[in-house]
């Protein structure tokens, strides 16, 4: 499962592709540097399962993040457009 | 005296018996209620295409993989046509992966209560009635058969609506 990489965002006559390829790996990296301290803070408080429960939620939101694939909306009112695409 | 190349006759009699056993397929898939008829036409006019029988077959394949297993839900409103005088024009086309129903019952089934419950106020809030934390994975299953019989069509506002999945 891989997330989206681009997204295409318009609002009004302003539209632009964000390059969420870029964002993937800032996000990864910040994980791996707080993960560890998160668990030996908690591991000191004697509250592991609480490490175990964000680990879930953490896979269980990149797995949201990868289904998003393929979204697309697109609306249109009076002079007003919005639009927004995941390939 | 010359006579064509057994490999040749070989590759039609393949590819007769690949037609065939593509149309029965479609038969018993429209015999169980799977498709409806013109699902049915659509497929076998697929596999009587002609001479591409391999390419037919890869497309007649990934065409009943399609209708049995959609990939999103699709929402457009369109102006009606026929609808007269001068009102707000809106056009919406939203496409939504189905894969995201699972993924987020998943997420929400890791919520803890409190906050579950602060999402279930909020809805009700705004008028949907459902209890989220009973959806579980075989009410999900069951959702999402129910869904891939899902078509649509209304007049709101002199707009017309079409949901549907593809």
């Amino acid at each position: 499962m891989i997330p989206p990489m681009v997204m295409w965002i318009k609002i009004q006559w302003f539209g632009i592709w964000i390059p969420l390829f870029l964002l993937w790996p800032i996000v990864i990296a910040l994980l791996l540097l707080i993960l560890p301290f998160v668990f030996i803070g908690l591991s000191i408080a004697g509250r592991l399962s609480k490490f175990w429960m964000a680990l879930r939620i953490i896979l269980a939101a990149y797995s949201m993040m990868c289904s998003v694939r393929g979204l697309q909306i697109e609306i249109q009112k009076e002079h007003r457009t919005l639009e927004i695409y995941l390939p | 005296m010359t006579t064509a190349p057994p490999t040749t006759d070989r590759t039609d009699r393949e590819s007769e018996s690949t037609m065939t056993s593509e149309r029965r397929q479609i038969l018993e898939m429209l015999s169980a209620g799977k498709i409806s008829a013109d699902e049915a036409e659509r497929l076998l006019q697929l596999t009587s295409a002609g001479p591409s029988a391999s390419a037919t077959a890869s497309t007649v394949t990934s065409t009943v993989a399609q209708i049995l297993d959609p990939k999103f839900i699709r929402i457009i409103v369109e102006p009606d046509p026929t609808a007269s005088g001068n009102h707000a024009r809106h056009h919406v086309n939203i496409r939504v992966p189905l894969k995201i129903i699972r993924a987020g019952v998943n997420l929400a089934s890791l919520i803890p209560n409190d906050a579950g419950n602060m999402v279930q106020d909020s809805l009700l809030s705004k008028g949907y009635k459902g209890d989220l934390s009973k959806l579980d994975a075989s009410a999900l299953d069951e959702l999402i058969e129910a869904l891939q019989e899902l078509s649509i069509d209304a007049t709101v506002d002199n707009h017309l609506v079409k949901v549907f999945v593809e």
